[in-house]
């Protein structure tokens, strides 16, 4: 093979991929961003207004707290279910419960199953006089039973909860893979240089799973920021604002209001944010990386 | 290595590229849609083709498919085809169909920003007023109505200039009422607005829910606001926020003094707990079930909710102030009937249009349990049902009294992102009432000078 021919060979493998990503979604990317500098109404000529677009995002309440949301939502769809998801994973893994592989298949099926359906199931169980609240009602806990989703307080951290529902599961198996993968001889020589547990977790498991610890919150952080379909389903971004994300705002002023300019620029902010918080999280874990 | 040769060598990724965007800028929404054939010389055999859109559904999408026959059956050489859309999707198929090289040829809109406006500033829709005078559309409705139907051509006011929509069916707000609960609370059908709030006060002490409401999409709180706005706002006031009038503001007293009754009968534990989190199908299910003294909602919910109650349910309109003084309720003619810019058959178009809105069909509506825009004698009797009845006999009140006032969210396109959840911030005490409908004439302010 020729000098040349070797320096191809990458771009060659790259280029079935690349054929589908360029006219799915690089040429709509291109396509929003250039949107993004016009005041158009889908149907009328377009204006093109520069930078307008932004200032005008920048500048609104509604969508500088639509993005504060997404921020809190990626406490509860990423942070925690990584926090919850290294205990269970690390206790399964060492534990040969009878059953365990079911156990570790049902702590799983959140993420298997449509946004949608857990949305309208968690809907159900969230509602006023839903099971959570009877039960709430059950051990005498009256004052805690309130309506989750209607209300002004907890509707946001509520459809956080479903997120960490949902996403836990998946971290769940990412670690569970992960432990696989630690060579034993790494235990065996903190057992001998006299280890406990929690510092043969910090030694051990913990760099060890450093990598898939970083694959994991990026999946998670960007399915908080791209939040659309569990918030549609059950509050729609109210009581009030109270639940508005990006996403929301991006297809009622795309698809109702008629402000495709405006809804064109949430977009590219939101990319670039989610672009922002996936390099540093990858930023974060290559510079702690053993 | 044989994949490697196997290259074509002259083609750069800069081609492949290009080669790509044309393949997909061919499947955008310029590409022309499956079913919409082109109007313009459309032809079955024989006949003529007359492409028809609508998002309605249920009965009432029955009964023109049914006078669209009737058509059919006196023209012959004429075929209506009919493209039926969900109504959630309907505008941005339409606004798709309408822009595309094969629109269809006759559309029902919807009043105000949300369709007709964005669709006749884009030239998309025709002025009918060459029509008008020749089947006299211009006299058929009540006045109340025909502000409804009139944009400017260029699409920037609504509610004067050239007749765009012809009616032919209509929607009113009002109060749906449990026939039982009511009686059992003593005092017989309010008649003022003293005498309602009364009876919601009855109701909590005696257990009941006073008001059934599901506000969980919003809008909902927002037809508890026309009622109450109906008595403390003026026509001038109601009529000015819609049809562009700067003198008037949301934060006017009439609209202030509302807001702040709505909270405080939230505060006085009148509207149903769990409130935001109820979607209206569901307070209408448990308005079935008896939850509910009170049921605030449009007129489009008597099939249903006669069918579940029988005479059980019974309907008025927002008692006034004042013990005798004519009701005031908020409605609309519903969406009209357009001719879109292209089509090819403009005098076929305007002629089903005269046939679908004639006194005709509005007897069959009405017999039908569904209102119209036109005034009908003895439409109560063919009523299916005693709400039915009511119902009708309520609007040919408002229409006979000209006290019909618009929609307040046809003043602007985000009732969404701001009139709504914001209403309803309101109505639940999140917000002072003032400030809430401050943001409210800000975006108001904002999207009048956009135009």
């Amino acid at each position: 093979m020729t000098a040349r021919g070797r320096r191809a060979l990458p771009y060659l493998y790259l280029l079935p991929a690349f054929l589908f990503f360029v006219p799915f979604v690089l040429v709509p990317f291109a396509h929003t961003v250039g949107l993004s500098f016009y005041d158009w109404d889908g149907l009328t000529r377009a204006a093109f207004t520069g930078l307008g677009n932004y200032r005008e995002a920048f500048g609104s309440a509604l969508v500088r707290s639509a993005f504060g949301h997404a921020f809190v939502l990626i406490f509860f769809f990423g942070v925690l279910p990584v926090l919850l998801a290294l205990p269970l994973a690390v206790s399964s893994v060492n534990a040969s419960i009878p059953g365990g592989n079911a156990l570790r298949t049902l702590i799983f099926l959140p993420q298997a199953i449509s946004t949608v359906v857990v949305g309208v199931s968690w809907g159900w169980i969230l509602a006023l006089d839903g099971p959570l609240n009877a039960g709430l009602h059950a051990f005498g806990l009256d004052w805690a039973a309130v309506d989750w989703l209607g209300s002004f307080t907890w509707a946001l951290p509520s459809l956080g909860i479903v997120g960490t529902w949902t996403l836990t599961g998946l971290c769940v198996a990412l670690f569970f893979a992960g432990l696989q993968q630690i060579p034993g001889s790494l235990y065996d020589a903190a057992a001998v240089d006299g280890a406990g547990r929690l510092r043969e977790f910090l030694a051990v498991t913990l760099p060890g799973l450093k990598g898939l610890i970083a694959v994991a919150l990026t999946v998670t952080v960007i399915s908080a920021l791209r939040a659309f379909d569990l918030v549609f389903v059950t509050t729609r971004g109210g009581p009030g604002t109270e639940t508005v994300v990006p996403g929301i705002l991006i297809y009622r002023r795309a698809f109702e209001d008629g402000r495709l300019g405006s809804a064109a620029a949430i977009a590219v902010i939101l990319s670039i944010v989610v672009f922002a918080v996936t390099l540093l999280i990858n930023r974060i874990a290559d510079r702690n990386a053993p | 290595m044989a994949l490697c040769r196997a290259a074509p060598r002259g083609l750069t990724a800069a081609q492949v590229i290009a080669v790509i965007s044309v393949i997909s800028v061919g499947c955008g929404p310029d590409a022309s849609d499956d079913g919409a054939r082109s109007g313009r010389h459309a032809a079955d055999g024989d006949r003529r083709i007359l492409e028809v859109w609508t998002p309605e559904s249920g009965s009432r999408l029955q009964m023109v498919q049914q006078r669209a026959d009737q058509f059919s059956a006196a023209r012959p050489d004429v075929k209506i085809s009919f493209t039926v859309r969900d109504f959630g999707s309907y505008p941005a198929q339409l606004k798709l169909a309408l822009a595309s090289d094969s629109a269809p040829d006759v559309v029902i809109g919807n009043l105000g920003w949300s369709l007709d406006g964005p669709l006749i500033k884009a030239g998309l829709l025709r002025p009918l007023d060459p029509w008008a005078a020749r089947y006299g559309w211009d006299k058929r409705f009540p006045e109340v109505a025909q502000r409804q139907m009139r944009f400017t051509v260029d699409g920037k006011h609504f509610g004067r200039g050239a007749i765009f929509g012809i009616p032919y069916a209509a929607d009113v707000i009002g109060w749906f009422y449990n026939v039982d609960k009511l009686e059992k609370l003593g005092d017989g059908v309010p008649a003022t607005l003293g005498e309602l709030e009364s009876d919601f006060e009855t109701a909590r002490r005696t257990g009941e829910v006073p008001i059934m409401l599901g506000n969980k999409p919003q809008w909902p709180g927002l037809h508890l606001f026309y009622l109450v706005s109906c008595d403390l706002a003026s026509d001038r006031e109601i009529n000015g926020i819609v049809f562009g009038d700067r003198s008037v503001q949301w934060t006017d007293p009439g609209f202030v003094e509302s807001a702040r009754m709505l909270a405080r009968w939230n505060a006085s534990g009148y509207i149903a707990d769990g409130v935001n989190s109820m979607s209206p199908a569901d307070a209408l299910a448990r308005f079935v079930r008896g939850a509910g003294v009170f049921l605030p909602a449009g007129s489009w919910n008597a099939a249903e909710l006669s069918a579940a109650m029988g005479d059980d349910v019974a309907f008025f309109l927002m008692p006034p102030v004042r013990k005798g003084d004519p009701r005031r309720a908020t409605g609309s003619v519903g969406y009209g009937w357009h001719i879109t810019a292209t089509s090819g058959q403009a005098d076929l178009a305007a002629e089903f249009i005269d046939f679908m809105t004639q006194e005709a069909f509005a007897i069959q509506l009405a017999a039908g349990g569904d209102i119209s825009p036109l005034p009908i004698d003895d439409a109560v009797p063919r009523a299916p049902s005693r709400l039915a009845g009511e119902i009708f006999a309520a609007w040919q009140s408002v229409l006979a009294n000209g006290t019909l006032l618009p929609y307040l969210d046809f003043s602007a396109p985000n009732g969404a992102e701001v009139i709504y959840p914001t209403m309803q911030s309101i109505i639940a005490g999140q917000v002072e009432a003032r400030q809430g409908l401050e943001l409210i004439e800000q975006s108001r302010k904002e999207f009048l000078d956009s135009q």
